[in-house]
């Protein structure tokens, strides 16, 4: 599953945890990483709808906040797009199962 | 003039009924100018003159500017050519006198001795012979053409359009109606062969048509970069029309199987599915892979979606319990704590997802994860001699922009209906379906199954029996 994906999820079931059931948990030990095509429009457009929180929880590399003046600066575009579009990982969560994790 | 420097110029639509014979498809083409136009952000009221003959393949709409007629042709399934229209009459006489009015200034810049051009007659409902043809072509002459002929590559095409009425076993000596214009573009229909689900890797039995699929894109006025969801994904017939506009995908389904790609195939001579069918490889077979986001398997009638998520436009074609079963998860304990609860008493103990329930599930979630102003486009199915508007679900979150019919048997339709979100989704809205449910028009969805396989005369027995007991 896309770290996007992962982001809009939540678990259905009633009191799972604290915090609702978001994130999903994920298994870092599988990460599997395939090329997407980098479009700076769609993933400038991602970057307000994600919960950044989660996101800096489940990659590296990202800032606590996103920078101010993301539209125009590719290389955190293009960070963002490998993280949201780019690695997929597998759910702990079995409730969802997801095509090609 | 409203549409401040330029002038509206008025056009010729040509669309061809005869391809989309399954359906009563000029509506459909109406509305699906509709959207794809607004989608454009354009003035609604650019059809100022809308002469309009349903009995007509040719339409002739008044528009603002070619630009817009070029981008409306971008997206449409259902025309065939855009003209600038030069004249119009009901005989050639009329055609003549017609053309000789249309104002020499605007003929001027594509008459021009520097450009060439070629013109082309097409007649609808019957066959000419060559020689009639540069009959009718030499019979223009005068017209103020200054440059050459070109037949392989002009710089402008010229059309005469004769239409000879649409029934084939009494054609007309003489045209009903006769056109002639500057084309400006074609409309989309090679998208139909091109995504044909013929060819498609990945299908199942009931693969949305090509056409249908991108009409119905049209309808959720689907644009670049946006996220588009189906919740009962199937083999993803509809994100591929949505990805081909340049959407991002995402889709659930019950169905492990299908979702994966498992189990029996659906083609004729094939028994089980081969390896990697699955929504992903149809994706990238049309070069649309970077467009996928996920597929789950999941259950429409469960929230997976976190709060605050939204999808652009949700478009869908939900599981009528005909050609695909309808199920959901859950349990019987649970199903009968709905049924003390009293709220929901028409649903039956067992895990059978009823029509009506879907329905609601589906507009809630619409009302819920949609962004203000995005589309929900489903195919409602309906037992027509009970059909009236109010069978139609309501949101207070949604209206309701069209609904169209398409027959699929002598009592049954489908109807394709597209909401638009109107308002923000509160948490009084989320229930506010089931006071709805309490009407009983909406419940008839629940038997639509039943209306299907059986005529009216035992469905009446039925009841009759039943009312009995």
């Amino acid at each position: 599953m896309k770290l996007l994906t992962h982001n809009m999820l939540t678990s259905h079931v009633r009191g799972v945890r604290p915090g609702g059931g978001f994130p999903l948990r994920i298994q870092a030990t599988e990460v599997k990483v395939n090329n997407v095509d980098f479009n700076p429009e769609f993933t400038a457009r991602m970057v307000p709808k994600v919960e950044w929180a989660a996101l800096v929880e489940a990659a590296e590399n990202l800032p606590p906040e996103p920078i101010p003046d993301f539209e125009s600066n590719e290389d955190f575009l293009r960070k963002v797009h490998h993280v949201l579009m780019e690695v997929r990982e597998p759910l702990l969560c079995l409730l969802t199962t997801c095509l090609n994790s | 003039v409203p549409f401040g420097h330029r002038l509206p110029i008025l056009t010729l639509l040509w669309h061809k009924q005869s391809s989309c014979h399954s359906l009563q498809c000029l509506f459909l083409s109406i509305i699906d100018l509709f959207s794809s136009s607004f989608f454009l952000s354009f003035f609604l009221s650019f059809f100022l003159s809308f002469f309009l003959s349903f009995q007509s393949p040719f339409w002739i709409l008044s528009m603002p500017s070619e630009e817009m007629a070029r981008g409306l042709m971008k997206r449409t399934v259902c025309a065939k050519s855009i003209f600038e229209l030069w004249g119009h009459g009901k005989s050639a006489e009329e055609l003549y006198s017609s053309l000789k009015n249309y104002p020499a200034e605007k003929m001027a810049p594509f008459l021009q001795s520097n450009l060439t051009y070629k013109i082309k007659v097409h007649t609808f409902n019957k066959t000419l012979t060559q020689e009639e043809k540069i009959q009718k072509i030499d019979s223009l002459e005068f017209l103020p053409f200054e440059g050459k002929v070109n037949l392989k590559k002009p710089n402008h095409i010229f059309w005469l359009l004769e239409d000879y009425g649409m029934d084939p076993n009494n054609i007309p000596e003489q045209p009903l109606d006769l056109y002639f214009g500057r084309w400006i573009a074609n409309g989309q229909r090679d998208l139909i062969e091109s995504y044909s689900v013929k060819r498609r890797h990945f299908i199942g039995n009931t693969s949305m048509d090509a056409c249908l699929a991108f009409l119905m894109a049209n309808h959720g006025r689907v644009k670049p970069n946006d996220v588009v969801f189906d919740p009962f994904v199937g083999t993803g017939g509809l994100l591929i029309a949505s990805a081909h506009f340049g959407a991002y995908v995402c889709g659930t389904d019950i169905d492990y199987n299908t979702v994966h790609g498992l189990g029996k195939a659906s083609r004729k001579n094939q028994k089980w599915r081969g390896p990697d069918e699955n929504i992903r490889a149809n994706l990238r077979q049309y070069g649309l892979e970077k467009h996928y986001l996920d597929v789950l398997v999941s259950d429409a009638s469960k929230a997976i979606w976190r709060k605050g998520v939204k999808f652009d436009a949700v478009i869908t074609d939900p599981p009528y319990g005909i050609r695909e079963a309808t199920r959901r998860t859950g349990s019987q304990k649970e199903m009968a704590k709905m049924a003390e609860r009293g709220t929901e008493n028409h649903i039956s103990i067992s895990s059978n997802y009823h029509l009506s329930d879907i329905l609601f599930d589906l507009l809630k979630f619409a009302a819920e994860y949609l962004v203000l102003g995005g589309r929900l486009v489903y195919w409602l199915p309906v037992y027509k001699p009970e059909y009236t508007e109010e069978i139609i679900p309501r949101h207070p979150c949604l209206k309701l922009i069209s609904n169209c019919e398409q027959t699929l048997s002598s009592h049954t339709s489908r109807h394709l209906i597209t909401m638009e979100k109107v308002k923000d989704f509160e948490d009084e809205d989320r229930d506010s379906h089931i006071l709805d449910s309490q009407y009983l028009p909406y419940k008839s969805h629940n038997s639509f199954r039943e209306k299907y396989f059986s005529g009216v005369t035992k469905r009446i027995a039925k009841e009759e029996k039943d009312s009995q007991k």
